[in-house]
């Protein structure tokens, strides 16, 4: 990391350049602005942004915010994800007002929420009957953000934990939330980078297109820049590089020649694709403040960082259609496998983390979807399983978060 | 959303502790405003535009004050948000003119200094991108090293770096030859 300043250099045009902004300015003394200039325009400012909040409305920010990897994003959903859907959504999504309470908890058997046809199961062990089936979706805070595909128009129902919908939007993208699952970002339609949280809301940048999607959301919850600040990261459709977009306003390439942000850990590392052929990929864990790569691999492909970012769930760099034969965690830091699970006879479709230590894979073998966990110490054990469905329609769905 | 009235019995404490706060801030502005409104002069190329983008940065500092001051440069926090407002100008569709040419208040030093050079210069500095701009001010006015631009825009160093050597080249390419300043080295 270079810490000479400017003085230090002997480029004439950096030298020039000092020189010019010196004598642009070396007159301007002026201080124009009293202290009631400045508080009345903070009152403004404020008086808006309660406005904004108590309305519902999703303010423009000036600042860009990153973006976190939604829970079940591991096979590239967002970017060509098939239609699984057996049920098309109905066509009015007002609220439910006969919606039933939840049961009472049984035994609690995965440690996230999760969606098995039309019961969504909490991470306290109660469940919530919705009234239709979705494709896909993730948590913010109490609430479920429930994604439906209608033939590639998505919209999201918001349903609170007693099953009531109580707010519906259309989205260009799956969104995707950060790892504490307080923060989400999505493209709306119209182009805009959206993130929203509990009691507030705002578009972080402008001008996407139907095909850019959110690979991950760092930071929040609250995504203005003199709250908690935070960062969504992109992926655009048209294959240009993908960016991040902070809360300050600043949208940039992440990391020069990467093809695809697969997520980002808490800590900062961030894991892309670097690139393909017809036979395979080329992936890395790329350290931003570094500016250098933590380690790379053609190996393996990447799909999600732990919480604590110690490890890095992935697969075979060559993917297949369906889904694939084995998953493994590898150690975020060395790129070393320590743990590794293989299906029988079927394949792994989609796997999230359920904490630190394990990860939740679902798979479709030997005619049922099944659920298993895989301990980074190498553990494995089934934990749902069923036979509804087919091979091509999911009965889980992994959201992650509460 | 309504907020409750402060109890009575409140106010008075309250009213001493925002006085307090609002004589700090006041000591503040008047210490640092003039250095903040080069810095935005040079971000924005236009007065106006300028104090409008001071004004609004220093309004988000006062609603932030409180965790603000405790850090260790509330200079380098204000001009965080200067470049952000700035980057936002344009999604406002502020038409912003190609070339400053608002005169400052007080006159120009004449002496060594090269009219012809420094304006080519100047005018290709205001076609660059709000965020490159923000770059080199910083790197080139605030003379900060190139971690300190990357910590205080928060991007990368090689962000940093990329964006002034795009700057750079910016110059060498559309300032014309005969005003090169290795060539005004050369003949002296």
């Amino acid at each position: 990391m270079n810490d000479e300043r400017p003085t230090d250099t002997t480029d004439p045009w950096e030298a020039e350049m000092s020189r010019e902004f010196d004598h642009r300015v070396r007159h301007l003394h002026e201080a124009p602005l009293t202290f009631d200039h400045v508080k009345g325009k903070a009152m403004t400012i404020r008086r808006n942004r309660r406005i904004a909040v108590a309305g519902g409305i999703l303010a423009a920010a000036a600042v860009i915010v990153p973006v976190a990897v939604l829970a079940g994003d591991g096979l590239g959903r967002t970017d060509g994800r098939n239609d699984f859907a057996t049920t098309t959504p109905s066509p009015s999504r007002a609220t439910d007002t006969n919606a039933p309470t939840p049961s009472e908890p049984p035994a609690g058997t995965l440690g996230i929420s999760y969606l098995e046809g039309t019961t969504w199961h909490r991470a306290d062990g109660t469940t919530v009957e919705l009234a239709q089936r979705y494709d896909g979706g993730t948590t913010l805070g109490d609430d479920l953000l429930a994604v439906g595909n209608d033939n590639g128009r998505l919209s999201v129902d918001v349903i609170e934990p007693d099953g009531t919908v109580v707010e519906s939007f259309d989205t260009l993208s799956y969104p995707v939330a950060n790892p504490d699952h307080t923060t989400v970002a999505y493209v709306a339609p119209g182009g805009d980078l959206t993130t929203r949280w509990e009691g507030g809301g705002a578009a972080m940048s402008s001008g996407l297109a139907d095909g850019d999607t959110v690979a991950a959301v760092t930071g929040g919850p609250d995504c203005n820049e003199e709250v908690d600040g935070c960062r969504v990261f992109l992926n655009h459709g048209d294959g240009s590089a993908p960016e991040a977009a902070d809360s300050h306003g600043v949208v940039d390439v992440v990391i020069p020649g990467a093809v695809r942000i697969n997520d980002v850990s808490s800590d900062g590392p961030v894991a892309a694709q670097t690139s393909f052929s017809d036979t395979g990929s080329c992936s890395a864990v790329y350290d931003e403040a570094a500016g250098e790569n933590v380690f790379e691999t053609c190996d393996f492909s990447f799909v999600g960082f732990a919480p604590d970012g110690a490890h890095l769930s992935g697969t075979d760099a060559y993917r297949d259609g369906f889904g694939q034969g084995w998953v493994v965690i590898l150690d975020a830091t060395t790129g070393d496998e320590v743990a590794r699970w293989e299906a029988t006879d079927g394949a792994a479709t989609d796997w999230v983390w359920e904490d630190d230590s394990h990860l939740l894979i679902q798979a479709y073998e030997q005619g049922e979807w099944r659920i298993h966990r895989l301990g980074v110490d190498g553990s494995t054990e089934q934990v749902l399983a069923s036979s509804e469905g087919d091979d091509l329609t999911p009965v889980f769905t992994l959201l992650g978060g509460a | 959303m309504q907020l409750a009235a402060r109890p009575r019995h409140e106010t008075g404490r309250m009213g001493s502790k925002a006085r307090a706060r609002d004589e700090e801030f006041t000591a503040y502005l008047h210490a640092r405003q003039p250095s903040l409104l080069r810095t935005a002069y040079l971000l924005t190329g236009d007065r106006n535009q300028a104090e409008d983008v001071l004004q609004t940065s220093l309004a988000k500092l006062y609603l932030a004050w409180d965790k603000v001051r405790d850090r260790d440069s509330v200079d380098a926090y204000v001009r965080r948000i200067m470049v952000n407002e700035n980057n936002s100008l344009w999604r406002r569709g502020w038409k912003k003119r190609e070339f400053a040419t608002d005169e400052l208040p007080d006159r120009e030093v004449r002496d060594a200094y090269d009219e012809g050079a420094n304006d080519a210069l100047w005018q290709v500095v205001q076609t660059l991108p709000a965020k490159a701009r923000a770059v080199v001010v910083l790197r080139y006015y605030e003379q900060m090293s190139e971690a300190e631009t990357a910590d205080v825009l928060g991007i990368s160093v090689g962000t940093v770096k990329s964006q002034c050597s795009r700057a750079l080249s910016a110059l060498r390419e559309r300032v014309p030859a005969d005003l090169n300043p290795r060539h005004r080295e050369e003949d002296r």
